[in-house]
């Protein structure tokens, strides 16, 4: 079961990494429990990035208040927050098309 | 501490820099003024500085360690370091003082309109070596000043460097 | 699922050292503030010598592992007032201003590298979600 791991971003950064080597062998410490089907996992982990890259983009609008009302601490915090919420809803778009793709082309699946 | 506190700090430096430096100006415009309002030689003036201090965001183990090194010179013996948890709010004037430990000069003169009954005048107590020197370092003073302003002024902007 | 994959574990290092940096820079604008002021002593930040010891502390075995595992909470930069060097100047002041522009130049340079890995770091991200 290497799906909650292919669709771990860090695998595709470090190639090193300890999600990578866990995969590999099939033990993933995060998610010990198997999910019960192949559609349900890859379906669990959609929400819960979607959930993730939603808390990062209210980060990033906290922070943007912040800096609005003048009360922020230092210029990098809205950065990092305009980065981080970046990275994920680029991540998750990128999720998303290929989910759909891969939709269409098992439609497209003569019987 | 808001971003623009740290501005604060260095703008703080900055005035009261020049404070020093206006008063310095004003001493050695004085420096040959035998008479004042109120008849006497001008008196040389003196700024004192003192840092400027967020009560609120201060440990008492600091504020015990600060008065014990204000009075002796040194820490409170087996605290060597005080921990605070605020980096501090600038400096601020603390007070103008009239210098009356420098003797004033006396030049025997009997023909100056402010000479007294011996014949002596009493000339303010500037010295205006002492004067110039005090500018010099009040001028570097504001100088670092600016340079640690000019500093934060290009972390900020770094800090808002956005090109991902 | 991006939060605990760790993809932000060393940005969010970087984010302590940067906030740690921007501390440093106002602790030593106040010292240049108070470069006259009679009695003041000097102050500065622990952070750097915190953050290897959290990192020589850690139990885990690979660098990833102990970066993910590093409580940035605890790393938040102690300031310290220091007695040293009493007898320097006359009016009980301990602050060498040409030490704290140095401290100053170091810390910019330290600041303006790690902005450069942060935004290096995100575009690394982006380029694999091409």
């Amino acid at each position: 079961m290497t799906v909650t791991a292919a669709n771990d971003i860090n695998s595709f950064y470090r190639i090193g990494s300890d999600a990578v080597r866990n995969s590999l062998y099939g033990t993933n410490t995060e998610n010990s429990e198997q999910p019960a089907n192949l559609f349900g996992s890859i379906f669990d982990a959609a929400v819960s990035n979607i959930n993730d890259t939603n808390n990062a983009l209210s980060n990033q609008e906290n922070e943007i208040l912040k800096w609005a009302m003048g009360i922020s601490e230092n210029t990098h915090d809205l950065t990092m927050a305009v980065g981080k919420a970046q990275t994920a809803l680029d991540y998750t778009v990128a999720l998303r098309d290929k989910l759909l793709e891969s939709y269409k082309e098992i439609m497209q699946i003569q019987i | 501490m808001g971003i623009f506190d740290s501005f604060d700090i260095s703008a703080s430096g900055m005035s009261a820099e020049r404070y020093r430096m206006d008063i310095i100006s004003q001493n050695m415009a004085n420096a040959h003024s035998t008479r004042t309002e109120d008849g006497t030689p001008y008196v040389r003036k003196v700024v004192t500085f003192q840092e400027k201090t967020d009560v609120k965001n201060r440990k008492f183990s600091h504020m015990l360690d600060t008065a014990f090194s204000n009075l002796t010179g040194r820490p409170l013996g087996c605290t060597n370091s005080a921990e605070l948890s605020s980096p501090g709010t600038g400096v601020k004037v603390r007070g103008v003082y009239e210098d009356t430990w420098t003797e004033e000069v006396m030049t025997y003169d009997p023909e100056h309109p402010d000479a007294d009954e011996n014949g002596y005048v009493h000339y303010p107590n500037v010295n205006v070596i002492t004067e110039m020197t005090n500018m010099i370092d009040a001028s570097r003073g504001y100088d670092a000043n600016q340079a640690a302003f000019e500093a934060t002024k290009a972390m900020a902007s770094k800090g808002l460097e956005m090109n991902f | 699922m991006l939060n605990s994959s760790g993809v932000f574990d060393y940005v969010n290092v970087l984010g302590t050292s940067l906030d740690a940096a921007a501390t440093r820079n106002d602790i030593i604008n106040n010292n240049i503030a108070n470069v006259n002021t009679p009695n003041y002593k000097r102050k500065d930040i622990r952070f750097e010598t915190e953050l290897k010891h959290a990192f020589a502390r850690s139990s885990e075995d690979t660098v990833d592992a102990r970066v993910k595992n590093l409580d940035l909470e605890a790393l938040t930069p102690e300031i310290y007032t220091d007695y040293a060097e009493l007898s320097f100047r006359y009016d009980g002041n301990n602050v060498d201003i040409n030490n704290e522009e140095a401290i100053q130049a170091k810390n910019t340079i330290k600041y303006n590298g790690m902005m450069d890995l942060l935004n290096r770091n995100f575009t690394q991200l982006k380029s694999v979600m091409k």
